[in-house]
């Protein structure tokens, strides 16, 4: 797989993590409105367990995210100046 | 430039919705700051995170019940509560499962005096407190003789706001703020040890001790 498609992947993969992550986090400090909102589907303690379980790949995602599109960059650079 | 636009927006969307701030609530005198030296959090510094919202109990009309497996059931005014029993005082640190924590001077009554009146029967093994808003939570009964449990009617010096518990609040130290029933109208003696209060029959933790994980 090449550095763009990984990019995009991680991207992708990033977007929706983050998402997930605002979700829940919302599902903690308001599950008066997420609550009923979701059809009373997420809850406040489901909602800190999904807020909890993802704080790792958040980060992780973002550290590759930062670095991946620093390397494309690089690469970028490198052909434009041969 | 749009991209990095759109990053501050992420960013400020995501610091307001966990510190939007609340309105000051309206204090009956002025509060303390500080206690025998030890700097205390303001009245102001909770978050408003009850199941209802604040719920506003008429004085005049409240009364206090202690019934269930007791002897003797008893019902007392908000004042019958205050006059009649001795008053203590400690400060003590509420720590919520959202992460924020407050350390207030609480004023109050021992829980165990009141239980003391209303004569548990033997079989009564568990404590339940029901509040205005249908909120509850129980305990073993252990806590509360081994302990001196208080519950406070007035925090930082001033009387308990309506958005902080009036007229009684539990001040259950060693516990998550979960188990800090505000808005007390029952204490009800069982011997159902497997009671879940409302939060305890949404999977946080029965006990709610705070050296452990809330979440069952």
């Amino acid at each position: 797989m090449d550095l763009e498609k990984a990019r995009r992947a991680v991207h992708y993969l990033f977007t929706v993590v983050t998402l997930v992550f605002f979700v829940s986090g919302l599902g903690i400090t308001e599950f008066r409105i997420i609550e009923p909102l979701s059809g009373g589907l997420l809850t406040k303690s489901l909602s800190f367990q999904i807020h909890n379980m993802l704080t790792w790949p958040f980060i992780v995602l973002l550290g590759l995210h930062i670095c991946l599109v620093m390397a494309i960059r690089k690469g970028k650079e490198k052909k434009n100046r041969h | 430039m749009k991209k990095i636009f759109t990053a501050l927006l992420i960013v400020v969307i995501m610091l307001s919705a966990g510190c939007l701030q609340q309105a000051p609530v309206q204090l009956n005198g002025t509060e303390i700051n500080d206690y025998k030296g030890e700097k205390l959090s303001s009245v102001n510094d909770f978050r408003e995170n009850s199941i209802k919202g604040p719920q506003y109990v008429n004085e005049s009309v409240y009364k206090l019940k202690i019934i269930g497996l007791v002897n003797n059931p008893k019902t007392y005014t908000y004042r019958e509560v205050i006059d009649n029993h001795q008053h203590y005082s400690k400060v003590m640190t509420l720590n919520c499962v959202e992460g924020w924590s407050v350390k207030i001077l609480w004023e109050g009554v021992l829980v165990r005096d009141l239980l003391k009146e209303a004569d548990p029967k033997m079989e009564a093994n568990t404590v339940i407190f029901h509040a205005y808003d249908g909120y509850s939570s129980a305990f073993p009964i252990g806590y509360f003789t081994d302990k001196d449990i208080l519950m406070a009617y007035k925090m930082n010096n001033v009387t308990v706001p309506s958005e902080r518990g009036f007229p009684f609040v539990l001040v259950a130290e060693d516990r998550w703020g979960y188990k800090w029933v505000k808005w007390i109208t029952e204490i009800e003696l069982s011997n159902d040890t497997s009671y879940e209060g409302f939060w305890e029959s949404r999977g946080y933790s029965d006990t709610g001790n705070l050296n452990e994980s809330f979440i069952k």
